[in-house]
């Protein structure tokens, strides 16, 4: 899973991304809403937190923009906190909105349910055979028992089994796990699928040749 | 209906208070009784004098013709005796046939005393003839004559005429005058009930008038009742106001404009206060859920600390600002003026902004004429401290901030006063011109500089205008993008006293000034 926060003050910034990123998500940075908006329209995030004042490009004029291409869920994260801020907000395209100082717990809880929300799979617990991700909790339940998995293991059995039924492709995998600063071997994808099939079982992930990967219904 | 309703509970307050409606019905009221009573009183007066008249006239015709026909009886009794000198004999009189004349005798008479009737007196009172019923009282005071002279009198319901006649007699015609005045009371009770329907239709005219005249202030309270600090876009519609109350009702429209546009401000202040502690806020809370999360190295743990530190920093710095700006919006503050040596606080200033410019790399350069003024030193050491470290803060490493402060001739401060001018300029990026009138506002900053690190709380420069303002002086900002920026403060001539004149700096660009 990867997002993009568009955050002007450097602090915030830096823990946000930090606090995301050991949720295993692969987290984007952005200062200003111009670079907001570009990394936004290039990638497809699968949410992006947006700070209102930016500089450069306000966050509404961001979103305006954003949503003439892009379904993208957004979180609004900001001081404005009235009602008619609030209103404004979420009928420019926001999808939901948060006021600071916040609670990071309620932050990442609120990144999960967009996240869900766009995948149209509003339960929390996703069931897969005899492997369940339980998202709130952030773990991988097989024949009722926890596997271990690393943050970026976790985040790709979720991609795989909330996309379950269909190919996601190396690309699609690749994307959404890394963010734009890494620039590893082209087959870590392998690498992360292998080390998966060896701790959920052999069969619990196909592989289409030349296509990519498929986790049944 | 909302007439008088306001000042009906406002009277009940405090009962003996005057009412406006009240004063205006009952002397309107009162006037209309006085004029209608007037009137009728004048209508029947005039009836009853006429009526009088008339009857007057015809007894005395009567009695005229009375008096000639004693007159033809003298004659004939001093022609056919000698007894001339003894005057009328009473037998003569009492034989000769005595009738009112037909034409007033022929009147309709119900009853036997209401019959016309004579009575012919010698001079001493004895009575020669009487048809009169009753007893009719002499005549007391025939003596004197003139156009003056009484000939008619009332006698209860009689009325009575007089003429005297030969020898000093006195023939009297009288009659029966409650018929007459029947009338004259029927008049009375008409003109009275005229004047009750006319004195009532006045009274509800008045009362709608005093009502009319009262429901602006009614309407004008209605819209005062619903102003409230959260509602103050009410206004009271003078549209159809009489020209008095629409003058009171744009005055009070004005002052309600001023208010909201004050609360507004308040407001908006209030709202980007907390607005602007918020970041502060969320930074310190984040970084410590982060810290929390789970166990952090040593390293980690100094991180989020110094982050802390630096957003608590920041959030001082607000809270002194909203700090100041408060005491400044404050009643209670005055300046504190004394004669200042200005050039000797801007040097103070600056050797205080010396380690700061050293640490970004600025030059300051100072161009000073000794100028004493009236000023409150201290806030005015703020102004100076403010706008030099914002001008070293936007400083490009290696610049230069330009200090002058020069005397102003009359001439060339036009109608303005300005007696002092300090300008700073910085060369840094400089301000678009679409900012530059708002570089003032509380909490405004410009965009690009939005980012933390540099920016200050935004209230830098309000604070410095504050100040400047209660000094009567004014400050601007000149600003070319890419070039600089210069921020200018005019104090005024008032208490402006030049220590000397051999310094003074012809004024231009400040960059063609000498360091110092």
């Amino acid at each position: 899973m990867r997002l993009l926060i568009v955050e002007d003050e450097p602090d915030l910034l830096q823990g946000l991304t930090q606090a995301l990123r050991e949720d295993g998500y692969a987290v984007d940075q952005a200062a200003d809403g111009e670079d907001g908006l570009f990394k936004a329209q290039t990638w497809d995030y699968d949410a992006v937190i947006l700070d209102w004042m930016l500089p450069k490009l306000d966050g509404r004029q961001v979103l305006q923009k954003l949503r003439q291409s892009k379904t993208t869920p957004v979180l609004f994260l900001t001081a404005k906190d009235t009602i008619d801020d609030r209103v404004a907000g979420l009928d420019e395209g926001a999808d939901d909105y948060l006021t600071k100082p916040f609670d990071l717990a309620e932050v990442k809880a609120r990144v999960r349910a967009l996240i869900r929300r766009s995948l149209h799979q509003p339960a929390p617990d996703l069931t897969a055979g005899d492997i369940v991700v339980r998202t709130a909790a952030r773990e991988v339940l097989r024949d009722g028992q926890p596997v271990r998995l690393t943050a970026r293991e976790y985040r790709l059995v979720e991609l795989l089994v909330s996309h379950q039924g269909k190919v996601v492709t190396r690309t699609m995998i690749y994307d959404h796990l890394f963010d734009e600063h890494h620039d590893s071997a082209s087959n870590i994808v392998d690498v992360y699928i292998s080390r998966l099939r060896s701790s959920l079982g052999k069969t619990f992930i196909r592989t289409r040749r030349g296509e990519g990967y498929i986790v049944d219904r | 209906m909302l007439t008088g309703e306001p000042q009906q509970s406002l009277a009940a307050d405090h009962s003996p208070r005057p009412s406006l409606r009240r004063r205006i019905l009952f002397w309107q009221t009162t006037l209309l009784a006085v004029v209608v009573l007037s009137f009728g009183l004048a209508i029947y007066l005039q009836q009853r004098q006429t009526r009088l008249q008339d009857i007057d006239s015809e007894l005395a015709a009567a009695a005229k013709v009375l008096r000639v026909q004693l007159q033809a009886l003298a004659d004939r009794s001093a022609a056919d005796s000698e007894d001339v000198a003894r005057g009328l004999m009473p037998q003569r009189v009492a034989a000769e046939t005595w009738r009112v004349p037909d034409t007033f005798a022929r009147r309709h008479v119900r009853h036997r005393y209401e019959q016309p009737y004579l009575v012919i007196r010698d001079a001493q009172q004895q009575i020669l003839v009487s048809t009169a019923t009753t007893d009719v009282p002499a005549v007391d005071d025939v003596s004197g004559r003139g156009p003056f002279q009484r000939t008619t009198r009332g006698r209860g319901d009689y009325r009575e005429a007089w003429e005297t006649g030969p020898s000093d007699t006195l023939i009297l015609v009288g009659r029966h005058v409650a018929a007459d005045f029947r009338d004259l009371r029927e008049l009375a009770f008409v003109l009275t009930a005229i004047g009750v329907v006319v004195l009532c239709l006045g009274f509800a005219a008045a009362w709608r008038l005093s009502a009319s005249a009262v429901s602006p202030i009614a309407g004008i309270s209605e819209v005062a009742v619903r102003l409230s600090e959260t509602r103050l876009d009410e206004r009271i519609d003078a549209s159809r106001m009489d020209v008095e109350f629409e003058q009171l009702a744009h005055t009070l429209n004005a002052a309600v404009g001023r208010l909201e546009v004050a609360f507004a401000q308040q407001v908006k202040f209030t709202a980007d206060a907390s607005h602007e502690l918020r970041t502060p806020l969320a930074v310190i809370r984040m970084h410590q859920d982060l810290a929390l999360s789970k166990d952090r190295s040593a390293a980690d743990y100094r991180q989020t600390i110094e982050t802390c530190a630096r957003a608590t920093a920041r959030m001082s710095r607000l809270v002194e600002g909203l700090l100041e700006l408060a005491r400044l919006d404050g009643p209670r503050w005055s300046l504190q003026t004394t004669s200042t040596d200005l050039e000797f606080l801007i040097r103070e200033v600056v050797d205080d902004c010396g380690v700061l410019a050293a640490a970004s790399g600025v030059r300051l350069q100072m161009t000073l004429t000794p100028i004493v003024l009236e000023l409150d030193a201290g806030r005015f050491t703020q102004v100076i401290w403010n706008l030099l470290s914002n001008a070293i803060t936007h400083s490009p490493e290696g610049g230069t901030v330009f200090v002058e402060l020069e005397p102003v001739p009359e001439e060339a401060a036009g109608a303005e006063a300005c007696g002092a001018r300090l300008t700073v300029c910085d060369e840094g990026p400089g301000i678009a011109a679409e900012y530059q009138s708002r570089v003032f506002d509380r909490f405004f900053r410009v965009e690009q500089e939005r980012s933390r690190q540099t920016g200050g709380s935004g209230l830098g420069l309000a604070i410095c205008r504050a100040i400047v303002q209660a000094h009567q002086g004014r400050i601007g900002i000149r600003s070319e993008p890419g070039e600089g920026t210069c921020v200018e403060v005019c104090l005024p001539t008032g208490a402006e006293r030049a220590r000397s004149s051999g310094q003074s700096v012809p004024p231009g660009s400040p960059t063609d000034k000498s360091g110092q």
